[in-house]
C-alpha cells in the first residue's frame, strides 16, 4: 500500500460507447456487442482507427473477447500495447491508466462486454452456442487454474460466498433483509431514469420481500440481472484529451484490494477482506474524499457488497450500514441519498441496469462528470467516487473527477 | 488399507476435476474417505486447500494429512436453485457450508450438511465428519455432531 500517485489527474476518460444492454440481445455474438461500442468509443472521443495504439479488454462469462481479435477486426493499423483483462473493470482501467502514463501507448480503447451464457442464464442455457461458449471443464472447475476451486451448488467460489457472507453479517450484527432491500428499491427507483436500464419498474420493499429465494438470504432481487451489452472507454493523457471532443474526465486515483486467503469461505472476516483494503489505499491516494463527492457508486452485483461499500468507506462503522441506509433515505422518491444531497447509483447500478461488473457504473460516472445525463442528471456533478468489484479477489476502487 | 489407486482411476472418477500432482492427493483421499488437509513440517501450520509451499512460512516442506472431521459451521447459505447435481435437491434449500475445522482457527473447507432439521441448522453448530456420494465417488459432508452412526 502507498499513497504515491504520480498519475494523478494526468490521465483522462476521452470516449465512452455503449452497445445497449438487452436481457437478451437474441442471435449475436459477443464481438458484435463489443464492437459496437469500440466504434461509438473511438467516435465518441473524436478519434479514428489510426490513432488507436493500446487496446485491453475482457468480459467475464465467457472469458472474454482477446485483443488481438479486437485489433483485427477494428482493422486497427499500428497497436503498440495491449492486454487481456480479467473484470471487474478497474483491471481494464487501471492497465490502460498505467500504459498511457508509462508511454507504452498514447490512446488506449478499453472494453467490456457481458454475453449470457449457459449456467448463468436458463435461456441462455438453452442455445446450444451459449453453452459452447462456457470456459472450462464442463461445471467451471478449471476457472482459477486451480484444481480445488469447486462450482455450485458444491461451492461458494462466486455467488454463494456472497449469500453465505451475508447470512453470517446478518446473525453477526443482527442486520435484517430490508437493509439489504434498501439497496434494490433504491436502485430500483434510480433506474427509472435511465434508457438503458434493463429493469425501470418501481420495486417495494414487500415486493423486495417476497422475492423469490435464489441463495439464501439472498433472494432475486439481492443479484445483478444478466444481461447481453458492452461498454467502451477511451483512455489517453489528461493533456492529449484537453483537444478532444468531449469534456475530459480525470483520473484521479485508481485502486485494488485484495488479502490472503482470498477465497470466500476462508476469508477471516468481511473487515480483512480487500474491499476494506481498497478503501484505507484509495483513502491514501486521493485529495478527495467523502465530503467533497458528488455521485457515489456503491458496486452491487450482489446487495451485501453495496451494504458493506458504506461501511468500508468510512461513511459508518461496521455493522451499521442499515442504520446509514435508514437515516439517508428520501422516502419521496423511494431510494438513498446521502446527506439528502449525494446520489447512489443514479443509473440504477448493476441490479437494475444490468450486471457489467462495474462497467456500466464508469460510463454513468463519465456522463454524469461531462454534464451528458440529461433527465437525470445530477446538477453540477463534479467528482464521482466508485468501488467497482466484490469483497475477496477482486475489490478495486477510483475517484473521478471533471476535467 | 486399501490399495492405492492409480493416476488413471482417480482421474476417471473424477472426470470434472481439473486434477493435477499436487491436489490428486486430496482426491485420492477421498476415495479412502480420508479429508486431508495440507500441514508443513516446518512451522507445523495447517492449510486448505493442498498448496506446493507453506503459505505461512513459504516451506517446501508440506503434505497432506487427515483431520479430526470436527468442527464446526462458520457459514452458511441455502441454495434454492442451481446447476443439475447428482443426489442435489433444491427444494427447500440445498445447504452449503464452510465448515471450520477444529484443529486450527480459519481452516476451513466447504461442504454440505446433511442429516439436521432445517430448524437447526446455524451458524455455530458443532459438526463431524461423513461422506456421501457424489457423482458414484465418496464425497465429504458434515452432520450434526454426535449423530448416532
Amino acid at each position: 500500500m502507498t499513497a504515491r500517485n504520480p498519475a494523478k489527474d494526468k490521465i483522462a476518460i476521452a470516449g465512452v460507447g455503449l452497445s445497449p444492454y438487452a436481457r437478451d440481445r437474441g442471435a449475436t455474438t459477443e464481438l458484435a456487442i463489443l464492437l459496437e461500442a469500440a466504434v461509438a468509443a473511438i467516435r465518441d472521443a473524436g478519434l479514428t482507427a489510426a490513432d488507436v495504439d493500446g487496446v485491453v479488454g475482457g468480459g467475464l462469462l465467457t472469458g472474454g473477447i482477446d485483443p488481438a481479435t479486437v485489433v483485427s477486426a477494428l482493422g486497427l493499423p499500428a497497436v503498440t500495447w495491449w492486454a487481456r483483462a480479467v473484470p471487474p473493470i478497474m483491471n481494464h482501467l487501471t492497465a490502460a491508466s498505467n500504459a498511457v502514463w508509462t508511454g507504452a501507448c498514447e490512446v488506449a480503447l478499453v472494453y467490456h462486454s457481458v454475453y449470457r451464457v449457459g449456467g448463468f442464464s436458463r435461456s441462455a442455457a438453452a442455445d446450444p452456442f451459449r453453452r459452447r461458449a462456457t470456459f472450462g471443464l464442463p461445471d467451471g472447475r478449471a476457472a482459477t487454474g486451480d484444481g480445488h476451486t469447486d462450482a455450485e451448488p458444491w461451492s461458494m467460489h462466486g455467488s454463494a460466498g456472497y449469500a453465505a457472507w451475508a447470512g453470517r453479517y446478518l446473525a453477526e450484527f443482527g442486520a435484517t433483509r430490508e437493509d439489504l432491500g434498501r439497496i434494490a428499491v433504491s436502485g430500483r427507483s434510480y433506474a427509472a431514469a435511465n434508457p438503458n436500464a434493463v429493469l425501470r419498474e418501481p420495486l417495494t420493499m414487500d415486493a423486495y420481500l417476497a422475492g423469490r429465494m435464489i441463495r439464501e438470504p439472498l433472494c432475486l432481487y439481492d443479484m445483478d440481472i444478466p444481461v447481453d451489452g458492452a461498454d467502451a472507454f477511451i483512455v489517453t493523457t489528461a493533456e492529449r484529451a484537453r483537444d478532444l471532443r468531449q469534456p475530459p474526465v480525470l483520473i484521479h486515483a485508481a485502486t485494488m484490494g485484495m488479502t490472503a486467503p482470498p477465497e470466500e469461505h476462508l476469508a477471516a472476516s468481511l473487515d480483512a477482506t480487500g474491499q476494506p483494503l481498497a478503501a484505507r489505499d484509495l483513502r491514501a491516494k486521493s485529495d478527495l474524499w467523502l465530503d467533497d463527492i458528488d455521485l457515489f457508486f456503491p458496486y452491487d452485483g450482489f446487495t451485501i457488497v453495496a451494504l458493506r461499500c458504506f461501511e468500508s468507506y468510512g461513511f459508518c462503522g461496521t455493522g451499521e450500514a442499515g442504520a446509514f441506509l435508514a437515516d439517508n433515505w428520501d422516502p419521496a422518491a423511494n431510494r438513498i441519498t446521502i446527506k439528502g444531497r449525494v446520489p447512489v447509483n443514479p443509473h440504477g447500478g448493476s441490479l437494475s441496469e444490468g450486471g457489467s461488473q462495474g462497467a456500466g457504473h464508469v460510463r454513468e460516472a463519465v456522463t454524469q462528470l461531462r454534464g451528458q445525463a440529461g433527465g437525470r442528471q445530477v446538477p453540477a456533478a463534479r467528482v464521482a467516487l466508485l468501488t467497482p468489484g466484490g469483497f475477496f479477489f477482486n475489490a478495486q476502487g477510483l475517484v473521478l473527477r471533471a476535467g | 488399507m486399501t490399495a492405492e489407486p492409480s493416476d488413471a482411476e482417480v482421474l476417471d472418477l473424477f472426470p470434472a476435476v481439473r486434477l493435477d500432482h499436487v491436489n490428486k492427493q486430496f482426491y485420492t483421499g477421498l476415495l479412502h474417505r480420508e479429508l486431508l488437509v495440507g500441514r508443513c513440517a516446518e512451522c507445523g501450520r495447517l492449510h486448505t486447500p493442498l498448496r506446493p509451499i507453506c503459505p505461512s512460512c513459504w516451506s517446501a516442506t508440506v503434505g497432506p494429512v487427515p483431520v479430526s472431521g470436527r468442527g464446526t459451521v462458520y457459514l452458511l447459505t441455502f441454495l434454492h436453485q442451481g446447476p443439475p447435481s447428482g443426489g442435489v435437491d433444491y427444494a427447500g434449500g440445498f445447504p452449503l457450508a464452510g465448515i471450520e475445522l477444529a484443529e486450527q482457527p480459519g481452516l476451513r473447507i466447504e461442504a454440505t450438511v446433511v442429516g439436521c432439521p432445517r430448524d437447526q441448522l446455524r451458524v455455530g453448530l458443532d459438526v463431524e465428519l461423513t461422506w456421501i456420494d457424489r457423482d458414484g465417488a465418496p464425497w465429504p459432508a458434515f452432520r450434526p455432531a454426535g449423530t448416532p452412526s
